[in-house]
C-alpha cells in the first residue's frame, strides 16, 4: 500500500531530526524534514487522482487492540473526504517547510522546529487517515500535544508558556466530552470501526433509544454527538472555548498559518463531516452545531473589527471562519464546509504567512498602527496578501466566495434563517477588517520612518509559498465550487457526505441568483466602507468609536470572555485550591501524618530505657527469655 | 560411662561458657566462651549419636565445626576492626547503641 509511505515519510524525517538533530544535524534539520513532506505531498497529490477515479482503500495494517470481541485495528481509510484532507495537509504543510527555512533561519531551535512539525504532520495524517475511531482520537491527542508543543516554541517567554497551557487546558474541557461520545459509540455499536458505526441499518436499530436523566428524555444518538461535538468545540475553538485560539499566536507564525489556521483547527469540521451519518440522524445535536457555529462566526468577526494587532486579527477572523463551518455541518451542509474547509486553508495559510513576512520586516512588531506603505519595500507579499484579502471577503471569482456562498445559501435553504443572517453580517464584517489590514498595513502613508525604512522584502524561501499559495487561493474555488450547488465538489464528496435518507433542499433558481448578488453586494460594501474608513476620511474610525464607546469596549476586550472565566473558573478553583493546601492539607492530612509520629515517638521514649548498650545486658536477657520459653515449652 | 556422664560434662562446660560470657568484659574472653558452648553442644550431639546409634549426630557436629571456623573468622575480623576505631576490647566501653 503506497499510501502508507504519506505516514511513514513524517515517521523516518521526525526520528532522524528527533535523535540527531540536537548534536549532528542542527541548522541542517531542513533537509530532512522538507523532502520527507515533499513525498507525503506527491504520494497525497497522486492519491488524490486515483480517488477521482474511483479508487478506495480501506485496510487493516495490523490489529491493535484485541479485547474480548472487541478489536481495534491499526487501519487506514481513503476515500474522497480523507483525500481532500490529505492534499490540504501536506500542501500546507509543505508551503509552512519551505517558508520555515527563511523564518527560523537564525533561531537556536532549528532542528526541534523541524521536529516539531514534522509530528504535527504526521499525527495531523494519522488523524484523517484512520478508519477507526480510535486512531480518530490518538491523532487528535497527538494534534493537541503537537499544538502544545509548537505554542510553546519560545517558552523562555512567559507569555508563551501561558499560551499553550491555556490552549492544552481549553483543548481538555472539549476532550473530555468527546471521549464520552467515543465510549458511548464503543458501547453501543461494540466497535471503533467507521464501517460499523456508519451502517444505516446499525443507526436505525438504535434510532429510538434513549434514556431519562433528570425527567429529561435523551436520545442516545443526540448524546452520543453531541459528545463528539464537545471535541469539535474544544479542538476547532467553537464558542465557549474558543478563548485558546488566539492565544495562540505566541507560537511562530509558520505554526500559525499550518495548526491553528488550516489543519489542526479544522479537525473539528472533520471530525462532524466523517460523522455525518450520525450527526444528521441527531436533530437536537445538529440545531446545537448550527447555532454554536453561528454565534462563533459573529464572535469572532465583531473581536477581529477592533484589534491592532495583526496575527490577532487573522486569529479571530479564523475562529469566524471556522464558525461558518461548523455552521454548514449542522445545516446537513457537509459538502460546503468541507470545501470552505478546503479553500479556507490555503488563502488562510497565506495571509498568516504573509503577516510573518511582515513581522519580519517590522522587526517583530506586529502593532498595524505603526505599519503603513508596505506595499512598496514587499511587493511580492503586499500583493500575495491582498489575493488573500479578496479570497476570504468573497469576491468572484476567488475562493472564498464559492464556499461561502455555498454555506449561506444551504442556511438559507434549511431554514435557519437567523443563522444565514448572522452569516451575512459576518461577511460583512469580513470584508471590513480583512481590508482594514490591508489599507492599515500596505497602503497609505509609512507611520513608523525608522520601522519603515528597515523593511525589505523576504527571501524567496518565503515568499514562493507565498505566491503558490495566492494561485490556489485564485483557481481552487472556481475549480470545484463552479457552478454553484454543482460543481465538482458534490461530485467527488457527495457519495461520503450524503447521509442515507438525506433529502435535497432544492431552491428555486431565482432566490439562489439573489443570495449570491447579495452577498456579493455585502462583501463590496465592506471592502468600501473599510476604504472609506482609512483611505479616505481617516477621522472616522475615532468619531465611531465615540459613538458606540460602550459596544466598542465590548468588542475590544473580546466580549470580556477571558475575564468572566478568570471570575468563574479559575478564581473558585484557586480560592478551593488554597483553601485544600493551606486549610485542609496543612491542618488535617498534616495532622494526622504528624500524630502517627508523635505516637511512635512516645513508645520509643518508653522503650529506650531497655537499650542500655551493653552487651552482657542484652545476653542477659536473651538467656533469660530462653529459659522462660523452654521453661513454656516444657510445661505446655 | 552412661550417656549422663557426657551429658553432666556437656552441661558443664555449657554453663561455664554461658557464665564466661555474661560476666567477663573483654570481647575476646566472650567469643572464647561462646566457643566453649558451642563445643559443650558437640559433646551433647556426639553423645546422642552413639546412644541412638544414628549418624545424623556426627554430621551436625562436621557442620557446626564449619559454621563455627567462619564465625570465629567473621567475629575476629569484627573485633580488630572495632579495636582499629575504638582502642579497648572492654564490652562495657561499647556502648554508642545506647538508647
Amino acid at each position: 500500500m503506497i499510501e502508507l509511505g504519506i505516514l511513514i515519510a513524517p515517521l523516518v524525517a521526525l526520528l532522524i531530526n528527533g535523535i540527531f538533530g540536537r548534536l549532528y544535524i542542527k541548522d541542517k534539520a531542513h533537509y530532512i524534514a522538507v523532502p520527507a513532506v515533499l513525498v507525503s505531498l506527491l504520494i497525497s497529490i497522486i492519491t488524490f487522482f486515483k480517488v477521482m477515479n474511483g479508487y478506495r482503500v480501506d485496510a487493516v495494517v495490523y490489529e491493535w487492540v484485541l479485547a474480548d470481541n472487541i478489536v481495534i485495528p491499526f487501519g487506514i481509510l481513503i476515500d474522497p473526504l480523507t483525500a481532500i484532507m490529505l492534499i490540504v495537509v501536506t500542501f500546507v504543510s509543505s508551503m509552512v517547510h519551505i517558508y520555515s527555512i527563511g523564518y527560523m533561519h537564525h533561531d537556536k531551535g532549528y532542528w526541534r522546529f523541524f521536529t516539531y512539525l514534522s509530528i504535527f504532520t504526521l499525527s495531523m495524517l494519522v488523524l484523517v487517515m484512520g478508519n477507526n475511531f480510535l486512531m480518530l482520537f490518538v491523532g487528535w491527542e497527538l494534534v493537541g500535544l503537537s499544538s502544545y508543543l509548537l505554542i510553546g516554541f519560545w517558552f523562555h517567554k512567559k507569555s508563551a508558556a501561558d499560551a499553550n497551557k491555556k490552549a492544552f487546558v481549553t483543548n481538555r474541557v472539549g476532550d473530555f466530552g468527546f471521549y464520552i461520545g467515543l465510549l458511548l459509540v464503543i458501547v453501543t455499536f461494540k466497535s471503533l470501526n467507521y464501517s460499523d458505526a456508519f451502517n444505516h441499518e446499525a443507526i436505525n436499530a438504535i434510532k429510538g433509544a434513549g434514556f431519562n436523566l433528570f425527567g429529561i428524555d435523551f436520545s442516545l444518538i443526540d448524546l452520543m454527538t453531541f459528545g463528539l461535538f464537545c471535541g469539535a468545540i474544544g479542538k476547532s475553538a467553537q464558542f465557549p472555548l474558543h478563548v485558546w485560539l488566539p492565544d495562540a499566536m505566541e507560537g511562530p507564525t509558520p505554526v500559525s498559518a499550518l495548526i491553528h489556521a488550516a489543519t489542526m483547527v479544522t479537525a473539528g469540521v472533520y471530525m462532524v463531516a466523517r460523522c455525518n451519518p450520525l450527526f444528521s440522524q441527531a436533530h437536537i445535536t445538529s440545531e446545537i452545531v448550527v447555532y454554536v457555529g453561528a454565534a462563533t462566526a459573529l464572535l469572532g468577526a465583531t473581536i477581529g473589527l477592533t484589534q491592532f494587532d495583526f496575527k490577532r486579527v487573522l486569529a479571530y477572523s479564523t475562529v469566524s471562519q471556522l464558525g461558518y463551518m461548523i455552521m454548514a455541518t449542522g445545516t446537513g451542509a457537509y459538502v460546503a464546509g468541507i470545501f470552505h474547509l478546503f479553500t479556507h486553508a490555503f488563502f488562510k495559510a497565506l495571509l498568516f504567512l504573509c503577516s510573518g513576512s511582515v513581522m519580519h520586516a517590522m522587526q517583530d512588531n506586529l502593532d498595524i498602527r505603526v505599519m503603513g506603505g508596505l506595499i512598496k519595500k514587499m511587493p511580492i507579499t503586499g500583493y500575495t496578501f491582498l489575493i488573500g484579502c479578496i479570497a476570504i471577503a468573497g469576491i468572484p471569482p476567488l475562493a472564498g466566495f464559492w464556499s461561502k456562498d455555498e454555506i449561506l445559501a444551504m442556511a438559507f435553504a434549511t431554514d435557519h434563517k437567523l443563522a444565514w443572517f448572522i452569516g451575512t453580517v459576518v461577511a460583512f464584517m469580513t470584508a471590513f477588517y480583512m481590508f482594514r489590514l490591508w489599507w492599515l498595513v500596505f497602503m497609505g502613508e509609512p507611520r513608523d520612518h525608522h520601522l519603515y525604512d528597515h523593511a525589505h522584502e523576504s527571501p524567496w524561501q518565503m515568499t514562493l509559498p507565498l505566491v503558490l499559495l495566492a494561485i490556489l487561493s485564485v483557481v481552487v474555488g472556481m475549480l470545484f465550487g463552479y457552478p454553484l450547488e454543482g460543481g465538482y465538489i458534490h461530485q467527488f464528496l457527495g457519495p461520503v457526505l450524503t447521509p442515507h435518507g438525506a433529502h435535497g433542499h432544492e431552491m428555486a433558481h431565482s432566490t439562489a441568483t439573489l443570495l449570491m448578488i447579495l452577498s456579493i453586494v455585502v462583501a463590496v460594501a465592506g471592502i468600501t466602507l473599510s476604504y472609506i474608513y482609512y483611505m479616505k476620511s481617516k477621522d472616522l474610525p475615532e468619531k465611531t468609536i465615540k459613538a458606540f464607546r460602550p459596544i466598542h469596549k465590548l468588542f475590544y476586550n473580546k466580549w470580556y470572555f477571558d475575564e468572566i472565566y478568570d471570575a468563574l473558573i479559575i478564581q473558585p478553583c484557586i480560592t478551593i485550591s488554597k483553601f485544600l493546601w493551606k486549610g485542609f492539607d496543612a491542618n488535617f492530612i498534616d495532622f494526622i501524618v504528624n500524630a502517627f509520629g508523635k505516637v511512635a515517638n512516645f513508645f520509643g521514649s518508653v522503650f529506650r530505657v531497655i537499650q542500655s548498650g551493653r552487651i552482657q545486658t542484652y545476653i542477659f536477657t536473651m538467656v533469660v527469655g530462653v529459659v522462660i520459653l523452654v521453661a513454656i515449652f516444657y510445661v505446655g | 560411662m552412661t550417656l549422663q556422664h557426657y551429658l553432666a560434662l556437656s552441661a558443664i562446660i555449657f554453663t561455664i561458657g554461658m557464665t564466661g560470657v555474661l560476666v567477663r568484659r573483654n570481647l575476646i574472653v566472650m567469643f572464647m566462651s561462646v566457643e566453649l558452648m558451642l563445643n559443650a553442644v558437640n559433646i551433647n550431639l556426639a553423645a546422642f549419636s552413639k546412644f541412638l546409634n544414628a549418624l545424623s549426630g556426627q554430621v551436625f557436629i562436621v557442620f557446626i565445626m564449619a559454621v563455627a571456623a567462619a564465625e570465629a573468622a567473621v567475629g575476629l575480623a569484627l573485633i580488630i576492626t572495632l579495636f582499629k576505631n575504638k582502642p579497648t576490647v572492654n564490652a562495657d566501653e561499647l556502648n554508642t547503641m545506647k538508647g
